[in-house]
């Protein structure tokens, strides 16, 4: 029936003959959008991935010797694994305790426990605020100096000081708790959402089947949560593979490059290297490693009619 | 398969009562509906025997256990819902087979178990589909599946027919009643369909606002209302009512109506009705208490045919008289036409009385 109706509209010919037919009317204003502001930069930064180009503007000529010359820098090396670690970390931490945290809130709100919007109001003032002053919120926290937040909260409890930011192994984990702080609210929000559009009746038929709670959990909400999991991972993998504000305002990438990540590593290229070409070419493999990994992601998608 | 006993069971939310005082003893294997209009409380009553809802007072038993303070899956009752409420990331094995999952049954055992009830439903092929992949009534037999498979005490619908067509409804009925029969277990089912529960049930249990209003088996309480409810709720179309007075009229009793004849009640009713003589009441009687008579017939009820429906069998024709509207189940063959006046009579072996003020029927057997 439904491919008929199809069918006959596809050759009914007053549709033809509009002026606006065909799809490519509709979509030619977000082409125009993501053409100029998406596409061309990308193209742009590409084309001069393969010259000599820099910032103190001198002839620019064609060549692959910035592209060779910035995959033999031995810092990328390093530069990489920060960002495998930092990115990592983050994206599970943030999605575990989003996870937790709108589950807390979802029963809180079916047992109606009071606070439960204050809570979740909360939670996402963190997300509100610039990275650039969660560093600067973070840097105070984590100051080793006396007056630093967590460190005289450990004196009271006679625990020693600990060397937040300035010993390069606690300065990636110091990295990793002010961005999981910051982007735990977006998970959150994202999967709050999505719980809360299970159909409680499935809850009630597994409870009837006997399912215990962690087996409701396990059973019912993940596998219901699946497409929404996913999808807010690979947000949250592009939005940290992207970070650079909150870690260049915490640490600046130091202790020595113990916290510089792809894409600080690219911003210091650019902007104090002056090495226009050299960090064209890391945006491009910062490109192509979101694309890879949300293809990877994009593979473990539930297919639709596991959905409905 | 147990016997399932409220005693004074109710139900309120924030000191609001919906369901107060049911007091209903289920015997093993015996197939009860719950009926009623919407907001009478028979889904909060289904639900409170699930567990689903807590128990604001009274006791709940099934077998010899009090189940006020278990959990649903310690009950050992299964569900159907009104909309199936399939695990829908499951496949339909998987579906069928989650409650055995949960008890602790070898895989071996469940895989039987499983195989056994999609023969029964006759949905074997489907077993490797997922919810999303079928259709309605394909989604029922597979929700009724998930209740069967795990053999329970006590099996609770809960207007499962309702989001089917008229044609799949009926072929379900039949269904459900093929399987109670062939797996005779204690059923409580809700709807607020009087169809389904006439049709279906061994015993028919009517509620309105929250609490029974009539208790018995389907013909018993269509036969037998005790209330003005019931009489209308039970039976399709309605019943008919008119207004009226009980009079003494020569050494018998007759139902004078206030715009129509006058009506002698049966010999047999005459003692029950001796004491309410010259009260107002109301007459109630089924489409099938009238019939068309001869102009000259007397007592007779002229009235108007204001539409006329004929089903095949019978005909339903529905009338205006002075001061009241019905509805008369004629043969075809004797169906007037809309508009037409016709001569209605009434047979008094069918009558009930009805006190106008508490809307109970006057026994009179």
């Amino acid at each position: 029936m439904n491919k008929l109706s199809g069918a006959a509209l596809r050759q009914s010919p007053t549709r033809r003959a509009s002026p606006l037919s065909g799809p490519l009317p509709w979509l030619l204003p977000v082409l125009l959008m993501i053409g100029v502001f998406y596409l061309y930069p990308i193209l742009d930064a590409l084309r001069l991935a393969f010259t000599n180009a820099s910032l103190i503007g001198r002839e620019e000529t064609y060549t692959t010797r910035s592209i060779l010359a910035m995959l033999a820098n031995p810092a990328l090396g390093t530069v990489l694994r920060n960002t495998a670690v930092f990115t990592g970390a983050s994206v599970i931490g943030q999605v575990l305790l989003g996870l937790a945290i709108a589950l807390l809130v979802v029963r809180g709100e079916r047992n109606r426990l009071p606070g439960m919007l204050a809570l979740r109001t909360i939670v996402l003032t963190a997300w509100v605020i610039p990275g650039v002053a969660n560093g600067i919120i973070w840097s105070m926290l984590f100051n080793e100096a006396p007056y630093g937040a967590i460190n005289s909260a450990l004196r009271l409890l006679d625990i020693p000081p600990v060397a937040w930011l300035s010993n390069p192994a606690n300065a990636m984990i110091s990295t990793i708790i002010a961005n999981v702080w910051q982007g735990t609210a977006f998970s959150m929000i994202v999967l709050y959402a999505a719980i809360k559009s299970i159909d409680p009746v499935l809850y009630e038929a597994a409870a009837v089947d006997g399912a215990r709670p962690w087996e409701r959990l396990w059973f019912i909400t993940l596998p219901q949560l699946r497409a929404a999991l996913i999808v807010n991972a690979i947000l949250v993998t592009i939005q940290t593979l992207n970070t650079f504000d909150a870690i260049i305002s915490l640490t600046g990438g130091g202790p020595g490059r113990a916290t510089e990540v792809l894409s600080l590593f690219t911003y210091n290229t650019v902007f104090y290297s002056y090495d226009l070409a050299g960090g064209s070419a890391l945006s491009m493999l910062m490109l192509l490693i979101s694309l890879g990994l949300a293809c990877v992601y994009a593979l473990f998608l539930p297919r639709p009619e596991a959905i409905r | 398969m147990a016997p399932v006993s409220l005693r004074g069971l109710g139900k309120s939310y924030d000191g609001q009562e919906a369901v107060r005082g049911i007091d209903l003893e289920i015997a093993e294997h015996e197939f009860v509906v719950l009926v009623g209009p919407s907001g009478c409380g028979k889904s909060t009553t289904l639900r409170m025997i699930a567990g689903l809802e807590t128990i604001s007072s009274g006791e709940l038993r099934i077998g010899d256990r009090v189940v006020n303070a278990l959990p649903p899956g310690e009950r050992d009752v299964a569900m159907v819902f009104q909309n199936y409420a399939l695990y829908p990331h499951m496949t339909v094995g998987q579906n069928i087979a989650f409650g055995l999952r949960r008890r602790n049954l070898s895989r071996q055992q469940v895989r039987e178990a499983v195989a056994d009830a999609a023969r029964l439903l006759e949905i074997e092929p489907l077993l490797k589909r997922r919810p999303g992949a079928l259709s309605g009534g394909q989604r029922q037999r597979v929700a009724m599946g998930r209740a069967i498979v795990r053999r329970p005490k006590v099996f609770l619908f809960d207007e499962p027919l309702s989001n089917l067509d008229a044609r799949l409804r009926t072929q379900m009925r039949t269904e459900i009643k093929r399987l109670h029969q062939e797996v005779p277990t204690t059923t409580i089912y809700v709807t607020h369909d009087q169809v389904e529960a006439m049709t279906m049930a061994d015993r028919v249990v009517v509620m309105k606002d929250g609490a029974i209003e009539q208790v018995g088996p389907p013909l018993e309480v269509y036969r037998n209302p005790r209330t003005r409810f019931v009489a209308e709720f039970i039976g399709s179309p309605a019943m008919n009512f008119f207004d009226g007075r009980l009079v003494a009229e020569g050494d018998g009793l007759a139902f004078r109506m206030d715009a129509g004849p006058a009506l002698t009640i049966p010999p047999e009713r005459r003692a029950a009705y001796g004491p309410i003589v010259g009260e107002k009441l109301t007459l109630g009687l089924r489409p099938e208490a009238l019939a068309i008579v001869p102009r000259g017939e007397t007592p007779h009820l002229a009235a108007t045919t204001r539409l006329v429906e004929p089903l095949g069998v019978e005909t339903l024709v529905y009338f205006d008289a002075p001061g009241a509207s019905g509805c008369a189940r004629l043969s075809p063959d004797r169906a007037p036409r809309a508009g037409e006046p016709i001569a209605l009579g009434l047979d008094p072996a069918m009558m009930h009385l009805i006190r106008p003020d508490t809307g109970a029927v006057v026994p009179w057997n």
